[in-house]
């Protein structure tokens, strides 16, 4: 790799850890308790 | 390497690593869906599509993980470098079994009849605006175009035609592409099936990647610093004798590209850091048979010039040397790519 790509790499990475993170966090924090969540027809729609 | 570009190139290593791929695919693909169709066995057409979706689709996301993981640990560990030699063609099968996992999608939304609601889902804008009801769909799809777009210029010739500058660059979307996946995952089967098990391994998959990357990439930032050059702008490489014999020492410039300086007995000679295929470290190669080998793919370089041996053509940049008392020291402007460079010390080691 050029050391352009390595600076990007080492901006790139934790940047994207935090984003995911943050994200993944929500989702888990939002979603709709289990008998809300899996009535039959969300259930068909999320595969 | 070659002189000439063909389809794919077999030799005894791709076909055992081929091999050993496919093999572990239909494995995963074949238990996953064997046991899953053992513990809740599918009573419609439906469900049997709906099984191969999950089993594709997780199928496709370990291949992605495992993928992103070769790169840091080839550079944490040399043993891990075989697992990088034919890394393409692991890219283009998990392209291949993510795809099949959107076409039994949409086969399983057609067999719902909810293929017009989906593609409603996917263009209402309002959807986008919360976690709860975006549409993960969408995440999918742009992690496919990501993939099909690695895939469809993996091959040397769109390498050579780029350039490894521009090929890499685009090839680093494979990042974004993967934390969308793992969003993808986190907004659509997380949200309608509670098991623990999928955020545990969802989690852990992703922090492995993660951290394996931040982790290759500090380690390198020392690397990057440089040593500073002495009045007349020439660097330090160090005693020659302390150069292992077939091997390099790599020294960079403050702000500039890094030098590996080679030895091969009492001849030493100074090239580019970068190999000319795909910018693999050359530094961290050896001396066999009197070439430069890359530890990536095997292509070589002569230690006078940077010139590969006839009949292929590919030529690196190489830098003046000469000897202070004991010790190596390099000009660290580049001679155009093929310049005879290299010095014999004999008498002094």
């Amino acid at each position: 790799m050029t050391r352009s790509h390595r600076n990007v790499h080492r901006v790139l990475w934790p940047a994207l850890a935090l984003a995911v993170a943050l994200s993944f966090a929500g989702a888990l924090h939002f979603r709709a308790p289990l008998q809300a969540a899996a009535p039959e027809s969300t259930a068909v729609l999320q595969p | 390497m070659s002189v000439g570009y063909r389809a794919v190139q077999w030799n005894r290593d791709k076909l055992v690593y081929d091999g050993v791929l496919l093999a572990g695919v239909a494995l995963f693909i074949g238990a996953f869906m064997t046991v899953g169709a053992w513990i809740n066995p599918p009573a419609s057409p439906a469900e049997w599509t709906f099984l191969r979706v999950r089993a594709f689709g997780v199928c496709a996301f370990t291949m992605l993980t495992l993928i992103l993981m070769i790169g840091p640990l080839a550079r944490l560990d040399r043993r891990f470098l075989p697992l990088l030699y034919n890394r393409r063609h692991f890219g283009v099968a998990a392209f291949a079994v993510a795809s099949v996992h959107a076409i039994s999608v949409v086969q399983y939304y057609s067999q719902q009849g909810l293929l017009d609601h989906m593609a409603s889902q996917l263009v209402t804008i309002e959807a986008y605006t919360a976690l709860a009801t975006f549409p993960f769909q969408a995440l999918g799809i742009v992690s496919l175009a990501v993939l099909f777009l690695m895939a469809s210029i993996s091959h040397d010739y769109w390498l050579n035609f780029l350039t490894p500058r521009v090929w890499k660059t685009l090839h680093m979307t494979l990042y974004i592409a993967y934390g969308l996946l793992v969003l993808h995952v986190a907004l659509g089967v997380m949200q309608a099936n509670h098991n623990p098990i999928i955020p545990l391994l969802l989690g852990a998959a992703f922090c492995s990647v993660a951290a394996l990357h931040i982790l290759a990439g500090w380690r390198e930032r020392a690397a990057d610093r440089g040593n500073a050059p002495d009045g007349e702008g020439w660097l330090t490489v160090g005693p020659a004798h302390l150069i292992p014999d077939k091997r390099a020492r790599i020294i960079a410039a403050p702000g500039g590209e890094r030098i590996a300086v080679f030895r091969d007995g009492d001849r030493f000679g100074a090239l580019t850091n970068l190999c000319a295929h795909q910018h693999g470290p050359l530094g961290e190669g050896r001396i066999v048979d009197g070439c430069i080998v890359c530890p990536w793919h095997g292509y070589q370089y002569q230690l006078e010039d940077g010139c590969a041996p006839a009949p292929f053509t590919e030529r690196l940049a190489t830098y003046r040397l000469r000897l202070r008392g004991d010790v190596i020291e390099v000009d660290p402007h580049p001679l155009p790519p093929g310049t005879r460079a290299a010095i014999s010390i004999s008498g002094t080691l």
